[in-house]
């Protein structure tokens, strides 16, 4: 046994060859049996323990798994003098037996009404299977809505278990209190008894004549998470895959590739397989195995030696020294993961640079200038990252970094497409040299709360759309805002735009706090200014000429606006505000549909060079007493069809007109007003 | 999902073919709310993890009955593991799998 739990020992590790010892003592007895089920199974592993003890099910599944193999059983239960009454006392429980339907659903009242048991649905199932309730004293004091994630094994799923044998095939099956709201209800405990309290398994079978049976024919193979099998039939820790056109890739531990399922072993002595890399020791070159078009290879050209050095935790650091002296180091995990990378002698990185490369924690590039797209996009352990030269960014830099917190590019002057885009840890950013920043990027920051772009001149499409915790911008520098401007920012209070001249659409759409804003050179506005924001008092639009649709729309707090220079507008201007009262636009020549329509206080209207309006002008709008549209020579459908109080009209004679605002311009014409 | 016809019915198992690669799988079925009981030649859809040995949920014992029920999870995808279609003579009976 000694010796077969030695040589266990060496290929599955310490660990294992003790949870074999402790699972497998009787099988041990016949040498050779059980290693050679392991090593027809399982390829040598250091991982497979870990593995195999996730949980107790999968523990379970193993023991089993061997037992089919080696064609043994479970010893049948013995003798046990404490009854499962007792035994379950000890843990606090209560044992009962139903006998009836009615026992059964006497039981109902412990589950909440969205998680009752198929059982009391099923007035035969006592009929087919020997059910008992196991209730703790705890059970009437736990609260459902205290659990608020649900475990199958916490107290709350274990505090009422109901164990139904099925009396054709004696199979146990153990129902959780939670019922559906945990995996594998039904399977609490992994249908162990003597998991519950050593010894009950034996006990059912000396008090009640029950014994639970396992069904072994069910365990003729074994699935575990982060194993594949390979055409060899074992198992092989995988530690990355890809999908590629020519099939799939495994890459596996100790050198192994599994390429549509054939086996790939590399020679240790040789070869390295670094995170989708293979590294030629001997040659000194590498060769990219997934699409073969990282350039990271190249920084493998004319090496003169490469060392490597054992590391903490089982990670290693290969150092590659160049015929020119210069080097780096690379820094891979015990599943050969790179999880750093360090080249001070590198100036450039291309596209798609170690672009596969998920689990970099550390970077060092000090003197990188420029980089490439999707460099660092989607990475998952990179918490700090200061690049000191680095001057251009291409697309997709840092998107998707959830731990990332802290970031320093001060050289920065262009960033490219989503740059940083869902990132949910950075609070505070400063790229106190940025020029120009493209579609996408700082999207989805749900953390950021500081900023500083001092320098920015050009920003791109949905530029910060929605960042939740930011509640201030300011762009001093910036001349042209592109579309969808820090849309669905709904905290930002203040803006600060002082030279912007452009504004397309959807400009602050969604925001809810801010209460004024001023663009004092702004020329034209885009459609949905901001839309929906029912608060804002004060807008400072001294130059603009033209405003695009649904501008302002809802708002709740403006009593009056100033728009100097307005020469056309679109449509729905500033549809369904509750505070206007007056307006007065001295240029404006031009309207599309729905203007101002709903403005239920609005009293006094002066657009005295307005020539052509669309449908709908002034729609719903019965209250206005002062209008001056005496230019005015075209007109859309249902022009002033709401008004019924006028004071006062200077309306020119258009085709178009209601029958009360002409009946209303003679009369006034009569009086000699 | 995938297609099964049932082929065989014992007591206690139903033996389902898989429409396209003719496979066999054995299960000890229960119906719940179904006016009409399911019989050999009647076709199951359903959610190919129930078929995998590794899927976390698997087992040759189900449960099935209406989906408006309190007994099993919310359905609210066609992808959901737990869905399952009888159909049965041009008609088709939408369930969702029983637990406990």
């Amino acid at each position: 046994m000694d010796g077969e739990l030695k040589k266990i020992k060496k290929l599955y590790g310490e660990d294992f060859a003790k949870l074999c010892r402790s699972l497998f003592p009787k099988l041990l007895e016949r040498e050779g049996d059980l290693l050679e089920i392991l090593t027809d199974t399982f390829a040598p592993s250091r991982s497979l323990f870990d593995a195999i003890t996730a949980d107790d099910d999968k523990k379970l599944e193993f023991k089993y798994f061997v037992y089919n193999k080696a064609g043994i059983e479970e010893d049948p239960a013995g003798y046990q003098e404490k009854t499962p009454e007792e035994l379950l006392a000890e843990k606090g429980y209560k044992l009962y037996r139903c006998e009836s339907d009615e026992d059964v659903k006497s039981y109902m009242k412990y589950y909440q009404e969205d998680e009752l048991l198929c059982t009391f649905n099923d007035p035969t199932r006592i009929k087919y299977f020997d059910i008992f309730f196991a209730v703790h004293e705890d059970a009437e004091n736990l609260r459902r809505e205290d659990f608020i994630n649900p475990q199958r094994q916490d107290d709350y799923g274990t505090s009422v278990m109901s164990l139904q044998f099925s009396k054709f095939d004696g199979e146990l099956s153990i129902k959780n209190r939670y019922n559906h709201a945990v995996e594998n209800p039904d399977n609490t405990f992994s249908n162990d008894l003597d998991s519950i309290v050593p010894g009950l398994r034996d006990s059912f079978s000396t008090h009640y004549g029950i014994e639970s049976i396992v069904d072994y024919s069910l365990y003729s193979s074994i699935v575990i998470d982060g194993f594949v099998k390979g055409d060899d039939n074992k198992l092989y820790k995988c530690n990355q895959s890809v999908n590629l056109p020519k099939g799939k890739l495994y890459f596996c531990e100790n050198n192994v590739l599994i390429e549509n399922g054939k086996v790939i072993q590399f020679d240790k002595a040789r070869y390295e397989l670094i995170d989708g890399f293979l590294l030629d020791k001997q040659e000194k070159k590498i060769t990219d195995l997934r699409n073969g078009d990282d350039p990271f290879v190249e920084e493998f050209k004319d090496v003169k030696k490469i060392d490597i050095e054992k590391g903490d935790a089982g990670s290693r650091k290969i150092i590659v020294t160049k015929n020119d002296e210069t080097h780096f180091i690379v820094t891979i995990d015990k599943s050969s993961a790179i999880i750093g990378y360090e080249n001070n002698f590198q100036t450039e990185a291309k596209d798609k640079f170690l672009y596969n490369c998920k689990r970099l924690q550390s970077l060092r590039m000090d003197n990188v200038e420029k980089i490439g797209d999707s460099f660092l996009a989607k990475n998952k352990d990179l918490k700090e990252l200061s690049l000191p030269k680095l001057r251009e960014v291409g697309i997709g830099f840092l998107k998707a970094n959830n731990e990332l917190c802290k970031l320093s590019l001060p050289e920065l002057k262009t960033a490219g497409r989503m740059f940083l885009q869902s990132n949910y840890c950075l609070e505070e950013l400063s790229l106190p040299k940025l020029e120009t920043i493209h579609a996408g990027a700082l999207s989805w920051n749900k953390r950021l709360s500081k900023l500083n772009l001092p320098e920015l001149v050009y920003v791109g499409h949905d530029f910060l759309y929605s960042n939740e915790g930011l509640e201030s911008v300011s762009l001093p520098k910036a001349q042209t805002i592109t579309s969808g401007f820090l849309m669905k920012n709904k905290a930002i209070r203040t803006c600060d735009l002082p030279e912007v001249e452009k504004i397309e659409r959807d400009f602050l759409f969604s925001n809810e706090e801010m209460k004024t804003i001023s663009l004092p050179k702004a020329k034209s506005i885009g459609t949905n200014f901001l839309n929906k924001n029912k608060i804002l008092e004060s807008v400072d639009l001294p130059e603009v000429t033209t405003i695009g649709a649904c501008f302002l729309n809802e708002n709740l707090a403006m009593e009056n606006i100033s728009l100097p220079k307005v020469q056309k507008i679109g449509s729905g201007f500033m549809k369904n505000n509750k505070g206007l009262k007056e307006i007065h636009l001295p240029e404006l020549t031009g309207v599309e549909d729905t203007f101002l329509a709903e403005n239920t206080a609005l009293e006094s209207l002066s657009l005295p060079k307005l020539e052509y309006a669309g449908g709908y002008f002034l729609c719903k709008n019965a209250d206005i007493k002062k209008l001056d549209i005496q230019k005015i020579e075209s007109v859309g459908y249902k022009f002033l069809d709401s008004v019924q109080n006028l004071e006062y009209a200077n309306v020119a004679q258009v085709q178009g007109l209601s029958e009360y605002l002409k009946t209303f311009l003679q009369n006034q014409a009569a009086k000699g007003e | 999902m995938v297609e099964l016809k049932i082929i065989e019915k014992t007591e206690r198992e139903y033996v389902l073919e898989l429409v396209e690669s003719k496979q066999q799988h054995r299960f000890q079925i229960k119906f719940f709310d179904l006016v009409k009981e399911v019989v050999v030649g009647d076709v199951i859809l359903m959610n190919e993890n129930l078929l995998n040995k590794g899927y976390k949920e698997y087992s040759r014992k189900l449960m099935f009955g209406a989906l408006d029920k309190p007994y099993g999870r919310k359905i609210e995808s066609r992808d959901h593991p737990d869905l399952l279609c009888v159909k049965k003579n041009g008609e088709e009976y939408w369930l969702k799998r029983f637990w406990g």
